[in-house]
């Protein structure tokens, strides 16, 4: 079989290690990077290095950012007695981009999943706890993805919060906007009538 | 809804297989071995993505081959739909429906089938696990929000049985198996009450009078308040919290509805341990007769109706009569190893089956 440069087989195999990038496309990908001028090659390499210098994680949210506190930490204009707790980061910017959440994030950086060896320890739990014991919080809105884990997250952050007398609540569940309900699954149209309001 | 037509790739002793089937009777004989009971099978597989015999996916693959293929066209409402099920080795199953991928949730949205045979008698005699897997199997078709809380169930238990090993907090997922588990409870007592009216007439029909009983029995030790969900959870709460330190030395998960059973009791005693092989047929067919009843009251479609070698041990005349029980069925595949009925043959098709081939078609 043909051999290639064991460099490039060494990109292809770091490449491979990315998420979503199989054996495939890290070769073609490794081949692409070996065909680009050597002025596009190392813009790409800065830009990983830069990334790697300058972007860190706020030490009040857990959120990526390039100042500490981070940006939406530190805005004077959002409310600072509500928190939204998520998963990750683009959850939080997803909700930011609704532009229906004055308040602020906290990322909890994953969801509690024992398959996957994740225990309430390796969640940034503790730090939430030091913000409501810090700060003047007066709601915590819990929005973990609605699937099994972030339920559990949930209903583990509720046990914890609940004694401490602030607001928890959690996001709704149900239809997307501008969806038919004749398209809806099942399981979201039953999700949907569980969490009616009243009109 | 019909299958109009069936073609295999691998599938147990089923190298190739092209068929066409009547709207009505078709009828599977042949000697044993021959492949009968496989071509129900297929059948079932096609309709609900897994094995009315519990067997796993590797078992269904034919020997030296690595991949199993069904296919169907089905009519249903006079809309006519293509159907496909395909399973290689070391991968997910795929469900085709008109070429588009879907979940195995879907098929249970459109499709329904009864699946009767000599293995039934597991569901009183056997395991634990068989009277699961027949309620799992049967409620699934009844209820669609059924099926939704199994599958979410089996994750909580996963993550929990995985948590117990590695020592983390399980007390999230504790309380999440208690509000999926006990849907679940509510809606098998509900389930299990209505199938129980139901076989208790078909029994006492078949077998002459005789008197049939079943009892759930849930494994947070409770069968009488079960009437309401938070009932039930109180109780799931209450045995969680005792079996907390045992759960953690154990390293697994010890209550709860995957660990539920029923006890059948035939003219009052367990029919595991004192039912006659006859007893235990007939009650298990009976079991089978209220469920078809059942799906198809509440689902509004009739359901396939698979029935393997159920007449082996009756007489033509009460053959006839049980056949009419299952009253209206809309097509009806069946097999046996003895010629077939002669009313039977003439309201359908008959294929000879012989070493996983369809020798003659009639």
């Amino acid at each position: 079989m043909f051999k290639s440069a064991s460099s490039v087989e060494r990109l292809a195999n770091r490449l491979a290690r990315l998420p979503g990038i199989g054996r495939k496309s890290a070769n073609r990908l490794a081949f692409h990077i070996l065909k680009l001028t050597k002025e596009e090659a190392f813009e790409l390499a800065d830009t990983i290095r830069e990334v790697k210098d300058k972007v860190g994680f706020c030490t009040v949210c857990n959120n990526i950012s390039e100042t500490d506190p981070c940006q939406i930490c530190t805005d004077p204009k959002r409310t600072k007695n509500i928190i939204c707790v998520v998963e990750e980061t683009p959850d939080a910017a997803a909700i930011d981009k609704a532009e229906s959440f004055n308040g602020m994030f906290h990322i909890l950086g994953g969801k509690l999943s024992p398959l996957d060896g994740i225990g309430p320890d390796d969640l940034k739990i503790s730090e939430l706890l030091a913000r409501i014991h810090d700060g003047d919080i007066t709601e915590i809105i819990l929005a973990t993805n609605p699937n099994v884990e972030g339920e559990a997250t949930a209903l583990y952050l509720s046990g914890l919060l609940k004694p401490l007398g602030l607001k928890v609540s959690r996001i709704a569940r149900g239809l997307p906007v501008g969806s038919d309900l004749e398209y809806a699954d099942s399981a979201t149209l039953s999700r949907a009538l569980e969490g009616r309001q009243e009109f | 809804m019909i299958i109009n037509s069936l073609s295999l790739t691998n599938f147990r002793n089923f190298e190739k297989l092209q068929t066409e089937f009547s709207p009505t009777v078709n009828i599977f004989y042949g000697k044993n071995g021959s492949g009968k009971t496989n071509l129900l099978e297929a059948i079932f597989v096609l309709c609900l993505g897994r094995s009315h015999r519990a067997a796993s996916e590797t078992v269904l693959v034919q020997k030296e081959t690595d991949f199993y293929r069904i296919e169907g066209n089905l009519s249903q409402d006079d809309v006519s739909i293509e159907l496909a099920v395909a399973y290689q080795k070391h991968t997910r199953k795929k469900i085709m429906l008109d070429k588009v991928a879907i979940k195995t949730s879907e098929l249970y949205d459109n499709f329904c089938a009864v699946a009767a045979g000599p293995e039934d008698s597991e569901i009183l005699a056997g395991s634990p696990s068989s009277r699961r897997n027949f309620i799992d199997i049967y409620l699934s078709q009844y209820s669609k929000k059924y099926l939704r809380l199994l599958t979410d169930y089996h994750k909580v238990l996963q993550q929990k049985n995985a948590g117990l090993k590695n020592r983390v907090d399980i007390s999230a997922y504790n309380e999440l198996l208690v509000l999926n588990g006990s849907e679940i409870i509510l809606l098998r007592k509900q389930f299990l009450d209505a199938i129980k009216t139901e076989t208790k007439e078909y029994y006492k029909l078949i077998s002459l009078g005789s008197y049939f009983d079943l009892l759930y029995k849930p494994s947070i030790k409770e069968t009488e308040n079960l009437e309401s969900v938070e009932l039930i959870q109180e109780k799931f709460r209450e045995v969680l919290e005792n079996y907390r330190m045992k759960e953690s030395i154990m390293e697994r998960s010890l209550v709860g509805p995957h660990l539920d059973d029923i006890s059948f009791t035939i003219n009052n005693l367990p029919a595991r341990n004192y039912g006659s092989q006859g007893e235990i047929r007939t009650a298990a067919l009976s079991l089978k007769l209220a469920v078809y009843k059942l799906i198809k009251e509440k689902r509004q479609i009739t359901p396939l109706l698979l029935l393997d070698e159920i007449f082996a041990e009756l007489d033509v005349g009460r053959a006839e009569g049980l056949i009419n029980l299952f009253a209206n069925f809309d097509q009806l595949f069946l097999t046996t190893a003895v010629e077939p009925p002669e009313f039977l043959k003439s309201q359908g098709r008959s294929f000879l089956i012989d070493d996983g081939k369809i020798i003659d078609k009639k």
